[in-house]
């Protein structure tokens, strides 16, 4: 994917108060074993009714990033490399589809997989590196938020 | 008829006292009255605490994505946290649900997240390093104010 495309990550209202996105927002849910944070390509002509395919109840509010962005993020706490990548996702009913990818250390981050089989920095606990990971995406997630109408 | 008013500054003398002064001649009645301090809650406790009640009606799968309703240890151990702070100590903290059952406070400036759970706390903040640490509502205060600066 080009790093001038934008990618829509949808929100639940819950996950949005005071003009911020929750961490909570940019979770690997560990009961599929989450490989990528799913967001929808928007400069596709599918985007519209994607949206509406994911989401049934109208209307519903969405991150807008820059890929690049994401490419760029950097986690400010930790001395762990963690690179973010985004990648499109074949799927046949959501031709929009994308995905935000993490790597710990070189190492590919799956929701629910234990983190003893990660090589963190010796004396990071776990949770706090998928804490400042997913607060990382959510403050920049946060910059733009939009409304989709339906 | 005199009324006559005794302060106790211990109240298990109340019950002793009070059955002797009932058992003299004269007596026509013994009222007691007991003063409660109330701490004073402000804005900031009222909203919050409206949102802790808000989370905890959440219903299972509430993310339309397999998400577990807030647990009802964590919905205490925010209660317990919101009764012990000052207004001034979570004005700029945000609730939020996480899929797993816990709650996340995130500050507004955006560079501090504290995931609550059951039995423990982890935070990450610019300010303090981050770690994982036993819930206990005195040091889950402690780390707030910390990052409060």
């Amino acid at each position: 994917m080009a790093d001038n495309e934008n990618v829509a990550r949808l929100l639940k209202s819950v996950w949005i108060c005071d003009g911020m996105i929750s961490s909570a927002a940019f979770n690997l849910r560990p009961q599929i074993r989450e490989t990528y944070i799913s967001v929808l390509r928007e400069n596709t002509d599918t985007f519209n009714a994607d949206v509406k395919k994911v989401y049934k109840k109208m209307p519903v509010s969405y991150a807008l990033m820059k890929t690049e962005g994401i490419r760029n993020l950097k986690t400010e706490n930790l001395e762990d490399d963690i690179k973010f990548d985004v990648k499109a996702v074949d799927n046949e009913n959501i031709k929009s589809h994308a995905g935000i990818f993490i790597t710990i250390n070189g190492q590919k981050l799956v929701g629910g997989e234990p983190f003893e089989s990660l090589e963190i920095k010796r004396g990071t606990s776990a949770d706090c590196v998928l804490l400042e990971i997913r607060k990382t995406i959510a403050r920049f997630a946060s910059k733009k938020i939009l409304q989709f109408n339906g | 008829m005199v009324e006559m008013v005794i302060r106790l500054e211990d109240e298990s003398l109340l019950a002793p006292l009070r059955r002797v002064i009932k058992s003299l001649s004269g007596i026509a009645e013994v009222l007691v009255r007991k003063e409660v301090k109330v701490k004073a809650k402000g804005e900031v406790y009222t909203r919050q605490l409206a949102r802790i009640n808000e989370l905890a009606e959440l219903e299972k799968d509430w993310d339309d994505n397999g998400a577990l309703p807030i647990e009802k240890k964590v919905i205490k151990n925010l209660k317990q946290l919101l009764e012990k702070s000052e207004d001034s100590d979570l004005r700029e903290w945000v609730i939020f649900p996480d899929i797993n059952g816990t709650i996340l406070l995130e500050n507004k400036s955006g560079d501090a997240t504290i995931s609550v759970g059951n039995t423990e706390f982890s935070f990450v903040s610019k300010k303090i390093k981050g770690s994982n640490e036993k819930i206990k509502t005195d040091s889950l205060l402690k780390v707030i104010r910390k990052i409060n600066g």
